[in-house]
C-alpha cells in the first residue's frame, strides 16, 4: 500500500468516527424542543396508557442515552411492538432520537416522583 | 358466619394476596445478584446500552419481564434470565429495583 493510501483511509476512518460520535451525543437542548410528544404521558408520574392495553409508562429521566436510542430504533424498525410508540418513532430521524435521548439522559432538569 | 366476620375475612385476604402481588424487595436483593452483571449492582448500569433499573416503575418492571417471558418483547439475553422466574420472584425482583433511586419522572 501506497503512503498516500494509508492517509486517505487514515482520513476515512478519522471522518466516520467524527460523525459517528456526533449523531450519537446528541444535543439535549434541541431535544428538549422534541419532547412535546413524549411529556403527555412520559411526563406524569405514574402514568398508564389504556391502549391497547393498560401499559405502566416507564420513566425515563436519568436512563442512559444509548439505551434510549435502541429502544426508539426497535419501536421504529418494529422489534418492539407498543403501537404508539411505533407510530411516534416511525417519524423520527436518527437526529431527533439521538436529541430526545440526550434530553432525558441528563439529570439537570425539572424533574417528579422519584 | 356473621356478614362482618365475612366482610373481615375478605378484606383480610385480598389484603394478604395485595401484599404478596407488591413483592418484596429484601427477597428480591437476594434474586437480583444475577441481574448486576448488566444492569449494576444497584441497578445503575454501567454499560450504556442496558438500562438503568433503579427507581423504575414497579409495575413496569413487572409487565416487562412478563413480556420477555411470553416473547411480546423480544431480547435473546433477557428471554433467557426470565424463562426460570416465577410470578414471585418477577415481583420481588421488581419491588427492589423500584425501591432504588436512580431514574425519574422528567417534564
Amino acid at each position: 500500500m501506497k503512503v498516500h493510501n494509508v492517509i486517505a483511509g487514515t482520513a476515512t476512518v478519522v471522518m466516520l468516527a467524527i460523525s459517528t460520535a456526533a449523531w450519537a451525543d446528541g444535543d439535549a437542548a434541541a431535544g428538549k424542543q422534541k419532547t412535546a410528544l413524549c411529556e403527555g404521558c412520559h411526563g406524569i408520574p405514574g402514568y398508564k396508557t389504556a391502549y391497547p392495553a393498560v401499559y405502566p409508562v416507564p420513566k425515563l429521566g436519568g436512563q442512559h442515552a444509548s439505551y434510549l436510542v435502541k429502544a426508539l430504533q426497535a419501536y421504529k424498525s418494529g422489534e418492539r411492538s407498543h403501537p404508539t410508540m411505533r407510530a411516534i418513532a416511525a417519524g423520527l430521524t436518527d437526529k431527533d432520537m439521538a436529541d430526545v435521548a440526550a434530553y432525558y439522559a441528563a439529570s439537570d432538569v425539572k424533574t417528579a416522583g422519584k | 358466619m356473621t356478614t362482618m366476620t365475612k366482610l373481615l375475612a375478605i378484606a383480610t385476604a385480598l389484603a394478604v394476596s395485595a401484599v404478596a402481588q407488591a413483592g418484596d424487595p429484601a427477597a428480591g436483593k437476594e434474586k437480583a445478584k444475577v441481574c448486576a452483571a448488566c444492569h449494576g449492582e444497584n441497578g445503575i448500569s454501567q454499560a450504556p446500552d442496558f438500562p438503568k433499573l433503579a427507581g423504575q416503575y414497579n409495575d413496569y418492571l413487572v409487565r416487562v419481564m412478563n413480556d420477555y417471558k411470553t416473547g411480546a418483547r423480544k431480547n435473546p439475553i433477557m428471554a433467557g434470565q426470565v424463562a426460570n422466574l416465577k410470578k414471585e420472584d418477577i415481583a420481588d425482583l421488581s419491588a427492589y429495583f423500584a425501591s432504588q433511586q436512580a431514574l425519574v419522572t422528567k417534564y
